[in-house]
């Protein structure tokens, strides 16, 4: 957190766990709809979505403890 | 740090959009597609007095997700704000949107949590809290103003109408 000097306040935030999404959103979809089209692409990209968008912001507390 | 934080705000805001269109597409419950989001707490609840440890919760429900990540936007913007230089008049102008925007989401995610009864789940999750968090932004950005008024050559009673003007700005 950068030091200001007329000391405002930042929200803190919450971190996530990973957790494998694809797996069961495929599942579901192969029991419903069948395979007939190729989704599967789509949905391992929305699951690296996630951890690009969620985990990648643990990576910058774990740098700080790497430099403390 | 900025651009690092912009950059994960933009994947945040793919990731919602994505959340947000499969919400009533795909019946993620505890009972058809089988997810368990856990999440850290942002917030240390309990009441002890000597540290009391942040507790991880977590849920079947695709609404708790969304109110998570909710959340985690409200944060990068306030994080957004703290990264102004506010000796600059532009960045402070920034810093000030920034914290309206971030009082915006708190706000809505305070209805939304109450729409979705997710508020048991996580002490973040009150609505007392959110509300709280969403009134501390709206103040922040009103110092902000407070702080580049004042220093113009005027009386009191100018400032007090700029403030007023900004405020109902904000409302």
């Amino acid at each position: 957190m950068s030091i200001n000097p007329n000391q405002f306040l930042a929200v803190p935030a919450k971190k996530p766990f990973d957790v494998n999404i694809s797996t069961p959103i495929k599942n579901f979809i192969k029991a419903t709809f069948g395979d007939k089209e190729d989704y599967s692409a789509s949905v391992d990209g929305f699951n690296s979505l996630r951890a690009e968008a969620l985990l990648r912001s643990n990576y910058k507390d774990d740098c700080s403890k790497l430099l403390r | 740090m900025f651009v690092f934080i912009c950059s994960i705000l933009c994947y945040i805001f793919r990731y919602y959009d994505q959340i947000h269109a499969i919400e009533y597409k795909l019946p993620i419950t505890e009972n058809q597609i089988r997810i368990y989001f856990k999440w850290q707490d942002a917030l240390v609840g309990g009441g002890s007095l000597f540290g009391s440890k942040q507790k991880t919760n977590g849920s079947w429900k695709l609404a708790y997700e969304k109110a998570c990540v909710l959340f985690n936007i409200g944060h990068a913007y306030s994080e957004l704000a703290l990264a102004q230089n506010l000796s600059i008049d532009d960045q402070m102008k920034t810093a000030t949107r920034y914290f309206q925007l971030a009082s915006g989401a708190f706000s809505f995610l305070k209805d939304y949590v109450n729409a979705n009864s997710l508020s048991d789940l996580s002490v973040d999750f009150e609505p007392a809290v959110l509300a709280c968090i969403s009134w501390l932004m709206l103040a922040q950005a009103a110092e902000l103003i407070y702080l580049k008024s004042a220093t113009f050559k005027g009386n009191q009673i100018e400032i007090l109408i700029i403030m007023n003007i900004e405020e109902k700005k904000t409302l």
